[in-house]
């Protein structure tokens, strides 16, 4: 694992002081703006360490992004949480996204497309005969409902997705806004669970018969 | 080529744990500093930040993002 330089604990400071300290003037705001970088910096290294190796390079600009985003988003900030905490939240949302786009930059939403046969997977696991014929009885409804009921970009997100695309590189393909995205594909959802259900199917069994 | 398992289990997941009052990410964002507060200092969980503990069970980006934050950090002051 790699490891990163360390830098001084900033100044502690309230909700009040950080919101104050980073829309001041001159001197006191950059200060409070280094000081921002400071945590969000060993913050993210942290977090960072765990998923991957990451170069001090890298990890400078993922935190410079993440710092601007939270000085973007600071007139947001209501106070309902520490100052820290909400400020790690838009860095950890920044730094991360950053990441799963640039690990996915090379996969085409065309790579993927709907199977012929949906059942051509084993989904057995060393289940019964009865949970196999209740799994297939699943997938078919699915791939019917997936294959005529969604639009074309419901169909291609739920795809991407089934491939392990995260919505963060999704939403760059695709030229949408995460919202607008998660929309997409929650409407998506709610077609496929209703396709089960017209067709006799309880959330139930599909978690019995998955083991979910 | 069909589905392999892991991807008929996914896509029998998404289904089963929809919910037709989820929020979205950006609006999951907004509530998951206060929830990552309560949640550290053991105090309750309001009703209403209810949905950001769901939005997790069917968005594994954002719950990797509250397993970040709910991580222990040296430097939290």
């Amino acid at each position: 694992m790699a490891a990163y330089s360390t830098t001084p604990s900033p100044a502690v400071r309230s909700n009040e002081e950080w919101v104050a300290d980073l829309q001041a003037p001159d001197a006191q705001s950059q200060q409070a703006v280094a000081d921002l970088y400071a945590l969000i910096r060993r913050f993210l290294a942290a977090q960072l360490l765990k998923r991957g190796p990451v170069d001090e390079a890298q990890l400078d600009d993922l935190t410079q992004t993440a710092v601007v985003r939270v000085l973007a988003k600071l007139p947001t900030f209501r106070g309902a949480s520490s100052f820290t905490t909400w400020a790690y939240s838009v860095a950890v949302r920044s730094a991360f996204s950053e990441i799963r786009r640039t690990e996915w930059r090379n996969v085409a939403l065309t790579d993927f497309s709907l199977p012929a046969n949906p059942l051509a997977a084993a989904v057995d696991g060393g289940a019964d005969a009865e949970t196999l014929a209740q799994r297939r009885a699943v997938l078919r409804v699915l791939h019917r409902v997936i294959s005529t009921e969604l639009s074309d970009r419901q169909r291609q997100g739920i795809l991407a997705e089934l491939e392990g695309m995260p919505l963060a590189a999704l939403e760059e393909k695709m030229q949408t806004s995460r919202n607008a995205l998660y929309k997409l594909l929650h409407d998506a959802r709610l077609k496929l669970r209703r396709g089960l259900e017209s067709a006799g199917v309880n959330m139930e069994e599909v978690t019995a018969a998955f083991g979910l | 080529m069909g589905w392999n398992d892991k991807q008929a289990a996914a896509l029998a997941k998404l289904t089963a744990v929809t919910r037709p009052d989820e929020i979205a990410c950006d609006d999951w964002l907004e509530l998951v500093a206060e929830y990552v507060d309560l949640l550290k200092s053991g105090r309750e969980i309001p009703a209403r930040l209810q949905p950001v503990q769901d939005h997790v069970e069917v968005c594994p980006e954002c719950a990797e993002e509250l397993a970040a934050l709910l991580s222990p950090f040296e430097s939290e002051a």
